[in-house]
């Protein structure tokens, strides 16, 4: 059963980097206890985004609940407040919060 | 480059060259890291260890009345998720001098260097070194941290520096971290990198080693 980094890690042996969603080795060092603070797991890591009607993910979700990394950039002429931007978009609501696989 | 360093990244390229568990992709990025034909942003570290028989002082090393066994030079290590964020709120103000803080800064008074005998690989969510009882952090020496502030490349590195003498850290050296607190369990842990510091034997009370770790960003 493949092991999945959760979070980033680095194997000594090689000093080779994993990031969350990376298979690691079967025999990293400290892999039992490394499960059980959930630094690796079983399965692929979830992650929480926020994505459009069509799948499209445009913002993750961090573990504190926090929106960030917006996917998309919006150019606008003129000069454009945000009050008068975001209703022309799909509006996202909390609801839209979805889990995917990294 | 003097001698002495340029022999050292000989020495690890040729390490890279000959290892059997880095595939082709990845002996070119650390032979580029190295060479400096990499031009992503880097978190660089260099490790140095340097031993000496006797019980000695920083201080008087630093005179010059002893001179090291034994130096070993490593690289690299793992920055934790929670070192990166106590960076960040140092940055934007919300650091504090008060000993024991998640956010304490990494000052003369407050840093430290440990070192344990766990082999745990590290992972960015550990907040202190994995082994069960050997392990122990020692202050900084007279000066260090040492940073010199400006905007030439040398004001990207800053060096931490902690002599352990004959009566502290007598186990293996395989991992070691950066913290902003010399109590154990407090504050926070910076980065943390497992490997054999010692060269296989562990640290006896017959010898004073320092432990050097240099940080760039570029």
């Amino acid at each position: 059963m493949p092991h999945y980094a959760h979070v980033h890690l680095e194997d000594p042996r090689t000093d080779r980097k994993y990031a969350p969603g990376d298979v690691v080795p079967d025999d990293l060092p400290g892999l039992a206890e490394l499960q059980e603070f959930a630094s690796v797991g079983s399965s692929p890591p979830e992650r929480r985004v926020v994505a459009l009607a069509d799948g499209t993910v445009i913002r993750e979700i961090d573990a504190a609940g926090i929106e960030n990394r917006t996917k998309h950039v919006k150019r606008f002429d003129g000069d454009t407040f945000i009050d008068a931007v975001q209703p022309a978009r799909t509006v996202i609501s909390p609801d839209d919060t979805v889990e995917v696989s990294a | 480059m003097n001698t002495e360093n340029a022999q050292a990244d000989l020495g690890r390229i040729s390490d890279i060259l000959s290892s059997n568990t880095l595939d082709a992709e990845l002996k070119v990025l650390q032979i580029r890291e190295l060479v400096g034909k990499d031009t992503r942003a880097k978190w660089r570290v260099t490790t140095t260890v340097d031993k000496f028989d006797g019980d000695w002082t920083a201080e008087q090393i630093d005179a010059g009345l002893v001179k090291p066994v034994e130096t070993s030079v490593t690289y690299g290590n793992l920055l934790m998720y929670g070192g990166a964020g106590c960076l960040i709120q140092c940055l934007i103000g919300n650091g504090t001098s008060t000993a024991g803080q998640t956010l304490t800064f990494f000052s003369n008074a407050r840093a430290a260097l440990g070192v344990g005998d766990s082999t745990t690989a590290a992972a960015a969510t550990q907040t202190d070194l994995q082994a069960a009882t050997n392990k122990v952090r020692v202050g900084m020496d007279s000066s260090y941290p040492s940073h010199t502030d400006g905007t030439s490349s040398g004001a990207a590195t800053v060096t931490f520096r902690a002599t352990f003498d004959t009566s502290t850290a007598n186990h293996r050296w395989r991992e070691w971290g950066t913290f902003n607190s010399s109590t154990a369990a407090t504050g926070r842990m910076l980065n943390r990198k497992v490997e054999d510091l010692d060269g296989g034997s562990a640290k006896t009370s017959a010898q004073t080693w320092q432990l050097t770790v240099t940080i760039s960003l570029s």
